[in-house]
């Protein structure tokens, strides 16, 4: 087998994976046509393509893709952004504040679990960095003072 | 008013009758102009016109050269042939007393 069969083969090959993109009814009618025609690989390629191109082009004429685009798209993958920056954020310092801080002590101490309790719905829900203040190590240290958990000695000792 | 290239459609798709069918109207269309056709233009503007109800198409058989698909079958709507000939008689009447063989 000549490299130029096997290039003409890939390239309809390729042709027919573009045209899986396009309705059954218009594939088999274009790929029909390019069939009765005899063209080249390249050629069909170069076809299919066009036909996909403009197919996805058109669905871009009306008002209503950028209605949807500027109304729904932007604004809610903007807060989707900011909702999961704030999210890594705040479960990354919790993270680092139980592992880092880790002693196992503190799965005997009631006040860990309480904290643990009360910290975990804010870390699913990104809440935990607007309650706490900058450079505060976030909840934790506030069980430490009102004396209520025995966090403080781990956090402390360090 | 129709546009350039979709005159050449209707026109085609008229004179081929009931053989006309993507792949011959575009083998028309090419033989007419001297120029390529391409799927995506003669698929688009295709739809464009039954949109405006100026064609109608449907699927029809599905044959051995064709490596079994079904082909779309095109035919021109009363309201298609009047639209080709106004368009026509428009070209006609703009291009009386001018002789571009002289040019």
């Amino acid at each position: 087998m000549s490299p130029m069969t096997v290039l003409d083969a890939l390239l309809r090959r390729m042709a027919h994976r573009a045209s899986l993109m396009l309705d059954s009814e218009e594939r088999d009618a274009a790929c029909g046509d390019l069939a009765e025609s005899r063209e080249s690989g390249s050629q069909v390629l170069r076809e299919v393509l066009g036909l996909v191109v403009r197919r996805r082009a058109a669905c871009l004429r009306g008002w209503r893709p950028w209605l949807t685009l500027f109304s729904l798209t932007i604004p809610l993958s903007v807060l989707v952004s900011l909702v999961s920056r704030r999210t890594a954020d705040g479960t990354a310092i919790y993270l680092w504040l139980y592992v880092n801080n880790w002693d196992w002590t503190l799965i005997h101490n009631q006040g860990f679990w309480r904290e643990l309790a009360e910290s975990t719905p804010g870390v699913l829900l990104s809440s935990s960095r607007s309650r706490a203040g900058p450079g505060r190590p976030v909840s934790l240290s506030g069980a430490s003072r009102d004396g209520s958990s025995g966090l403080a000695a781990p956090f402390s000792s360090r | 008013m129709l546009g350039e290239f979709e005159y050449l459609l209707i026109a085609a798709a008229a004179r081929l009758g009931e053989e006309a069918y993507g792949a011959a109207i575009r083998r028309e269309i090419e033989e007419a102009t001297r120029r390529r056709c391409s799927i995506g233009a003669l698929y688009t503007t295709l739809d464009r016109l039954e949109t405006k109800g100026l064609v109608k198409t449907w699927m029809g058989e599905a044959t051995a050269q064709r490596g079994g698909r079904a082909k779309r079958m095109v035919r021109v709507t009363g309201k298609g042939v009047q639209a080709a000939t106004s368009f026509y008689r428009a070209v006609t009447r703009v291009s009386r007393d001018v002789s571009w063989d002289m040019q």
